[in-house]
């Protein structure tokens, strides 16, 4: 078979310009990555993850805020994974694109994606602190942060749950299974490893939120007491350290560095859990 | 019934006949067919179709691509129902009921008449829970009767000494003939009255495919099978019966049907004699 070949003036200038915007993307972030490490790792000690800040974050630990942090993903993960595998289940196997219901549900999920994280936050203090009185609080922050991932993660599920080959919903049929046990066993299983991934993603940009936690699960930086109380998460604490409290940098560097092996851990155990999952059904050797 | 039966059974010695398709025998037939027609979003693909499919035999639905054969087959258990934009008319009695029926239970119906697709699609799971969950439908429910059984249904397929240290193996692992031999024994762990296989051999290779027609052939003594093939030679080794299909301007129907032997030795229909002899595809 002959093809034509690309002019090798272009050809090389093409390559180059590949290998030249990966290249800077890559030297971006590892810049970013070492000098974060660099300035944040000399302050981490058993004391820095355990004790709670004072003089106003500039000495002490992050030790309250840790427990927030989790504590705010813990509330915004329980309402995410339900609602979301209901929402992803309803589109994909209850309402067809084609449908005027469903398209309009899909539209509206991908305008929601798209809204700056502030308009939730307003949002969520609207509705959760205000109109459902649980004032700031950590609750409140969960819940504005998980209907900002919910749509994120209700397309990926979608997407997941569209993917697996309709050879399996009739399968299923063919043994007499209803369409609730078809979803439950064999679809939902199918789908889990997209899920993870969707579920990561949303994880990351919980995670990463400062905007809509500054007015939903506020700015105090003791440790909680219950999920009724106010609480500070790690980005909220690294923006206050470095914009707002003057000689705060080193620990807004090590707080920074805090949430980054946090946002690896969580990616490496769903990573793990995902390649255990794709292995049982056989999409990747055993090793 | 029962004297309906022996009636029957008396009436065909008595004659020599051994074949029963279109003489309206209800007890000895399994899937009593009328004027159906098959039409996607308003295409027709199938029409006229009058048939009444024997019980215990295996029937073999031959013909050209294209003209109706895997509808026909997806009414039989009213897989139809899953395809958007499919309407079915006409009746198929099975069990003197008429399964077309909006209310009938399509479940149950499903329990009963079972299926084996073209290409073999065993769940993306271990191999054990593949015949776990087809179990489960059949209402085993302990661990020890479901175990019991799996190793039967496998060993009836043939499977069970290629898998029996595997069995939390992913299913997809195995190769192309084993997948299916494995979502043979998956359909029959509901033990089905009837088994639906639509050319089940079309996607392995000659050696798979013969141990799959093997199997085909030692089913029979359990189930009726209705198999939809386009190997010629396959349908004449192994069914009892045969239909041909045919497209007749846009939609398909049914040409002939009748005994293998007569069917491949004398056919009455001209496009029948000129298909097998391999003149039209």
């Amino acid at each position: 078979m002959t093809y034509r070949k690309l002019p090798t003036k272009s050809g090389t200038l093409l390559t180059s310009l590949v290998w030249g915007c990966a290249g800077l993307i890559v030297c971006v972030s590892v810049a970013m990555l070492a000098d974060i490490l660099m300035s944040g790792v000399s302050q981490i000690n058993w004391a820095f993850l355990t004790q709670p800040p004072s003089d106003s974050g500039r000495s002490g630990g992050i030790g309250p805020i840790l427990v927030s942090t989790l504590l705010i993903l813990f509330v915004c993960l329980c309402a995410v994974i339900p609602i979301g595998l209901g929402g992803a289940i309803l589109l994909a196997e209850y309402l067809p694109s084609a449908s005027a219901l469903g398209r309009s549900f899909r539209a509206t999920l991908e305008i929601l994606s798209s809204i700056p994280s502030i308009v939730f936050g307003l949002f969520g203090n609207i509705l959760f602190c205000d109109l459902l009185g649980l004032k700031f609080s950590i609750l409140s922050g969960g819940l504005t942060l998980a209907c900002m991932v919910l749509p994120i993660f209700i397309r990926s599920t979608e997407q997941s749950l569209q993917s697996i080959s309709n050879t399996y919903r009739h399968g299923g049929a063919a043994l007499g299974m209803n369409k609730t046990e078809v979803i439950f066993q064999i679809l939902a299983p199918a789908a889990l490893p997209g899920v993870t991934v969707g579920l990561l993603i949303g994880v990351g940009r919980a995670l990463a939120e400062t905007a809509a936690l500054i007015f939903t699960s506020g700015y105090v930086d003791r440790m909680p007491s219950s999920l009724l109380d106010s609480g500070r998460s790690l980005s909220i604490h690294i923006y206050d350290l470095s914009m707002n409290v003057t000689g705060g940098d080193a620990n807004a560097y090590a707080t920074a560095f805090i949430l980054i092996v946090l946002i690896v851990l969580i990616n490496c155990f769903t990573v793990a859990m995902k390649d255990l999952w794709m292995r049982q059904r056989g999409d990747i050797e055993c090793l | 019934m029962s004297i309906g039966l022996e009636f029957n059974r008396s009436f065909i010695e008595a004659n020599g006949a051994s074949d029963y398709v279109d003489i309206g025998l209800a007890p000895l037939v399994a899937f009593e067919i009328s004027d159906l027609a098959v039409a996607y979003s308003k295409k027709s693909v199938l029409s006229h179709v009058n048939l009444n499919i024997p019980k215990g035999a295996i029937t073999a639905l031959i013909g050209p691509s294209g003209c109706g054969k895997t509808s026909f087959l997806n009414c039989l258990n009213r897989m139809v129902d899953l395809i958007p934009g499919c309407s079915v008319t006409g009746r198929i009695n099975y069990n003197s009921q008429n399964i077309l029926e909006e209310r009938h239970d399509v479940i149950e119906l499903r329990r009963r008449v079972g299926m084996v697709f073209q290409r073999p699609n065993p769940f993306p799971t271990t191999i054990k829970r593949n015949l776990e969950l087809a179990l489960y439908q059949a209402g085993f429910r302990g661990a020890e009767e479901t175990h019991i059984s799996m190793e039967a249904q496998l060993r009836r397929v043939g499977l069970w000494e290629e898998v029996k240290h595997d069995l939390n193996k992913p299913a997809t692992r195995l190769s192309g003939g084993q997948q299916q031999r494995l979502c043979i024994a998956r359909a029959l762990c509901l033990s089905p009255d009837v088994l639906l296989m639509d050319e089940p051999c079309s996607a392995l290779d000659p050696i798979s495919s013969a141990r799959v027609e093997e199997l085909i052939a030692s089913l029979k003594e359990q189930c009726t099978i209705v198999i939809v093939t386009h190997n010629l030679a396959q349908a004449r080794r192994i069914s009892d019966h045969c239909v041909m299909f045919w497209m007749n301007g846009a939609s398909g129907h049914i040409v002939e049907s009748g005994a293998t032997e007569s069917l491949f030795g004398k056919p009455q229909n001209a496009i029948t004699a000129s298909y097998i002899s391999g003149a039209l595809a």
